[in-house]
């Protein structure tokens, strides 16, 4: 039924997301909290692509993506200068840095109005508005961006990657321009969330910053050490978990005078659990 | 390897398991109860969640004021943001088959609900939603009764014109709508503002915007923002600055959020309401109730009072043409509703004939003003 | 042009006062107590609960009922930043958790706190006041600010006075930052480690109550208030030097003056970009921020 064909939708943006996601902070071990951010600017870039210009669908998409891997490699510079926790505050700060410029930048993003009635595709001429159609072009999507991560991370390349996430120094000791790595990772995953932006924004029709703070990428780390990181099957589970189980906590049917908070309540509990009893989460191979 | 696969399959069975769940007790509920189900879709948490539960609030009182058993309101939380709201719509739309959803309040959900309505043709029914824009973009399914910000800007720039204006805006969808509807307004009167100043939502620190305001030496602040806690501390902390002018706010002035954060700076304050006409006595009945019921006032009069017109409407329309989504459109058209919030009727884009008053802060209580 | 600069030591001090406990915290136990905020924040609401209730019930003034409801939330909300480390934050330690591992669980535990006041509290804004009456603030060099933002300025001085002296020169203060610096070293010269850490969080918890308290008489009191002073703090002490009193000062005054110049001259609602753009170049340039600890 519909409810289930959206469920499924968000799910599988959701899993685009953290599967990129996974590969820059659980396989390589690099602790953004941006990502949200990029898929902000692949859902804007997109959005004001398809509504401001005559583009279609896919180029408007590719486009919006495209934009997004030059602000990552951008924004790269700064952020992975940094290890760690001051990684992850920085990080922070440029996602909030990237609000305030969608919030802000009304010639461009329209502000706080946001941008409305985003069209739904039309490739070579069918119409993507029906919601099954919608979701089998998101789960081709997703399929394609399992195997490309999964392709790279059993591949030489992503042999260097592993050992950049258990020791830099060595691998700067045996030859490797680590720095150049860590900034093609962190490119790739920022594409891919721009991919899942790209496609949220045409299905939901609207969007504004307010989507955008900085919930959503805390949101995308819980998914991604839930699931486990380092685990591309792990991440998709918890894209799936975090987006479903507040929707099924609807039917808890808990009295609405505290179901609001006691959602909420949940995920800081799930948050602190993981932490205790498995950090590497439900299928991964790393520890935070 | 094992254990990962336990896990895994644990998982998928508990999804799955849960959705079947949640769908069939649904369906047993709709099959061995004969209820009609509406639904509800706001802010019952986030920045707007004060308000949110106002709405909530004043439909359970409309409903136990109305005595009937025979109506279930669904309520579910758009938690004020797109995502969570499309979902809360669909939800209630495929699994709980409601023909009339009553909601939002923060223009990310209502903008992505309204795609599902249209599609599910369902009703949408809005209290809290008054950006001008939705006026257009609503569709044939989409009502309101808070009234368009283009009525309360009308009004608002009439009363200020060729004044020193100061204007201090939030930065959310309400806040610059508005702004940008009564600059346009202003300009009519060839007035153009000495001050234009915007603040992020969260903001508690207005001081250096004041200080701004104080240099551009405005006889006349004009606060917009939908957060009663906001319009409070500007308020109060420009009379800590000791700042001498006439303050104008909107509908967010009236409640007790407002009044306890401002406490006495409020005296003089005017507010441009769409509703809570205090010279009304049903609307007193209505606020004393809510604060006999829940031990505290309404964060906000106003919209308290829509929600519950709205829900006696609602209950008006489906006793005249049963529950069914084209036949209750098709009536709020023709209706003439006598309300708290004054005569409603909704014109063909879903805009209610309500007008915003202009009440005054006088001895703690607002009270209308003669225009 | 001057009230702007006041205004920013005005909510520069703000910010201070709260950085100054989490650094403390940090100077133990060397991880980010991100749930702090709400701590203090929870704290607040319990002393707006005992003002009201002695102010409308026992027919005591505002401000004894204040003065009641401080004290006495200052203990309870002190004995829970304990249990929190005991209960909560140890285990995780014992565990082994990395540094990272211990901000996330932070996160979780201020996602609880701040839906726990919201269902206890309500969602609705509560206003804590020492007066029946908003006065004027007092104008001084074309100047004005109110008796209660000197209230916070001055506890704000006193309390990094204060504790800059206990750290440095008390012998639990030299055991805190020994605990901090390296835990298993401190136990074995006979520092009782766990004692250190129960006295660090009922000080630092005790301190935000009283922060918070003062600071809801100037913003009133909201659920989600916990994790926009958090962010404030974090940004604050990154640039005063995590763990420094001194820095807490610096770092606050500085976020506090930079903004409302920010404000004042870009517009205010790109205060926030100042905030977090001084962050990411301090992280950037000089990450052990300007007191090194």
């Amino acid at each position: 039924m519909d409810f289930i064909v959206q469920l499924a939708i968000y799910s599988a943006i959701a899993s685009i997301a953290a599967v990129s996601l996974n590969y820059v902070v659980g396989f390589t071990g690099i602790m953004s909290i941006s990502h949200a951010s990029f898929y902000g600017i692949g859902a804007y870039g997109t959005a004001l692509l398809l509504t401001k210009t005559g583009l279609s669908f896919v180029p408007a998409l590719l486009l919006g993506v495209l934009i997004t891997g030059l602000v990552a490699a951008f924004a790269s510079v700064p952020i992975l200068r940094l290890r760690e926790d001051s990684l992850m505050l920085v990080s922070v700060g440029f996602a909030l840095i990237i609000h305030s410029l969608m919030l802000n930048w009304q010639s461009l993003t329209n502000g706080p109005r946001g941008v409305k009635s985003i069209p739904r595709p039309e490739i070579f001429g069918i119409s993507l508005t029906d919601k099954n159609f919608y979701l089998v072009l998101c789960l081709v999507l997703l399929v394609l961006t399992i195997i490309i991560f999964y392709k790279i991370t059993k591949s030489p390349y992503g042999t260097v990657i592993k050992g950049i996430r258990e020791n830099e120094e060595v691998m700067k000791n045996y030859g490797y321009n680590v720095s150049k790595y860590k900034h093609s990772v962190f490119v790739l995953g920022a594409i891919f969330a721009g991919l899942a932006g790209g496609l949220f924004a045409s299905y939901i029709q609207y969007i504004s910053p307010e989507s955008f703070i900085l919930l959503p990428s805390v949101f995308m780390l819980i998914m991604v050490i839930l699931g486990g990181m380092g685990s591309i099957g792990g991440s998709i589970i918890g894209a799936i978990l975090i987006t479903v189980i507040p929707e099924l906590m609807r039917f808890a049917g808990l009295p609405s005078s505290f179901a609001a908070e006691s959602n909420q309540i949940v995920y800081g509990i799930i948050l602190f659990a993981l932490m205790y009893w498995r950090p590497q989460g439900l299928f991964g191979k790393y520890k935070i | 390897m094992n254990k990962q696969k336990h896990i895994l399959l644990a998982t998928m069975l508990t999804v799955v398991v849960a959705l079947v769940l949640g769908g069939c007790s649904t369906k047993v509920a709709n099959l061995s109860q004969e209820k009609i189900k509406l639904g509800y879709v706001g802010p019952l948490t986030g920045d707007l969640a004060s308000i949110g539960n106002d709405e909530k609030r004043a439909i359970q009182l409309a409903l136990t004021a109305s005595g009937r058993t025979d109506i279930e309101v669904i309520f579910e939380d758009s938690h004020c943001n797109g995502q969570a709201g499309s979902n809360a719509a669909q939800k209630l739309v495929n699994v709980d088959q409601v023909q009339l959803i009553m909601g939002a309040g923060c223009s990310d959900a209502t903008l992505a609900m309204l795609p599902i309505i249209q599609q599910g043709q369902v009703v949408l029914f809005s209290s809290l939603s008054t950006s001008p824009e939705l006026t257009k973009v609503g569709g044939e399914y989409f009502f309101r009764n808070a009234p368009s910000d283009d009525k309360a800007t009308e009004v608002l720039a009439k009363l200020i014109k060729n004044k020193k204006i100061a204007l201090v805006s939030e930065n959310n969808d309400f806040g610059q709508a508005f702004l940008n509807d009564l600059k346009v307004k202003l300009a009519e009167f060839d007035t153009t503002p000495v001050a234009d100043e915007i603040f992020n939502t969260g903001t508690t620190d207005y001081k250096t915007i004041l200080q701004k305001v104080k240099e551009s030496k405005a006889e006349v602040l004009a606060v917009i923002s939908n957060s009663p806690v906001s319009n409070g501390l500007v308020i109060k902390q420009a009379k800590e600055l000791g700042l001498e002018m006439a303050y104008y706010g909107t509908d967010s002035i009236a409640g007790s959020e407002f009044s306890d954060t401002a406490q006495d700076a409020a005296e003089g304050v005017y507010a441009i309401l769409v509703a809570a006409n205090t010279a009304d006595d049903r609307v007193n009945k209505l606020l004393q109730l809510y604060e006999n019921t829940y031990l505290e006032g309404p964060a906000s009069d106003a919209y308290t009072v829509l929600s519950y017109d709205r829900m006696n409407i609602v209950l008006k329309a489906i006793d005249a043409v049963g529950y069914d989504a084209e036949a209750i459109r098709n009536y709020l058209h023709t209706i003439n509703y006598d309300g708290l919030a004054g005569y409603t009727s909704f014109d063909e884009n879903g805009d209610s004939s309500i007008l915003p008053l202009v009440l005054r802060f006088e001895d703690g209580e607002l009270v209308p003003v003669q225009q | 042009m001057f009230q702007v600069l006041v205004n920013g030591i005005i909510v520069g001090g703000i910010y201070a006062l709260i950085t100054i406990g989490f650094n403390l915290i940090y100077s133990a136990v060397r991880f980010y107590h991100l749930a702090y905020g709400a701590v203090g924040i929870l704290g607040a609401y319990l002393t707006y609960q005992i003002q009201k209730f002695i102010f409308e019930t026992q027919g005591g003034g505002l401000i004894t009922g204040f003065l009641f409801g401080l004290l006495i939330s200052s203990i309870v909300t002190g004995m829970l930043g304990i249990l929190i480390w005991k209960f909560l934050y140890r285990p995780l330690r014992k565990n082994g958790a990395s540094n990272v591992s211990m901000i996330v669980a932070s996160f979780g535990l201020l996602i609880i706190l701040q839906n726990l006041i919201g269902l206890i509290f309500g969602q609705s804004a509560k206003t804590i006041r020492l007066s029946e009456v908003t006065t004027q603030g007092y104008e001084f060099l074309s100047a004005s600010i109110t008796k209660n933002q000197i209230l916070i300025l001055i506890v704000t001085l006193v309390s990094v006075f204060v504790f800059e002296l206990f750290l440095h020169r008390t012998k639990i203060g030299t055991a805190i930052r020994a605990v901090g610096q390296n835990s298993q070293l401190a136990a074995v010269v006979g520092v009782k480690t766990e004692k250190v850490i129960y006295i660090t969080f009922f000080i630092a918890s005790f301190l935000s109550v009283l922060a918070s308290s003062l600071i809801a008489l100037e913003i009133s009191l909201k659920p989600t208030y916990g994790l926009m002073l958090i962010l404030k703090v974090i940004v604050a002490s990154i640039i005063g030097g995590i763990g420094s009193m001194r820095g807490a000062l610096v770092g606050g005054l500085m976020l506090g003056v930079a903004e409302n110049f920010g404000a004042y001259y870009f517009g205010s609602q790109w205060q926030d970009t100042v905030a977090f753009g001084l962050l990411v170049i301090f992280l950037l340039v000089r990450p052990q921020g300007l007191f090194k600890k």
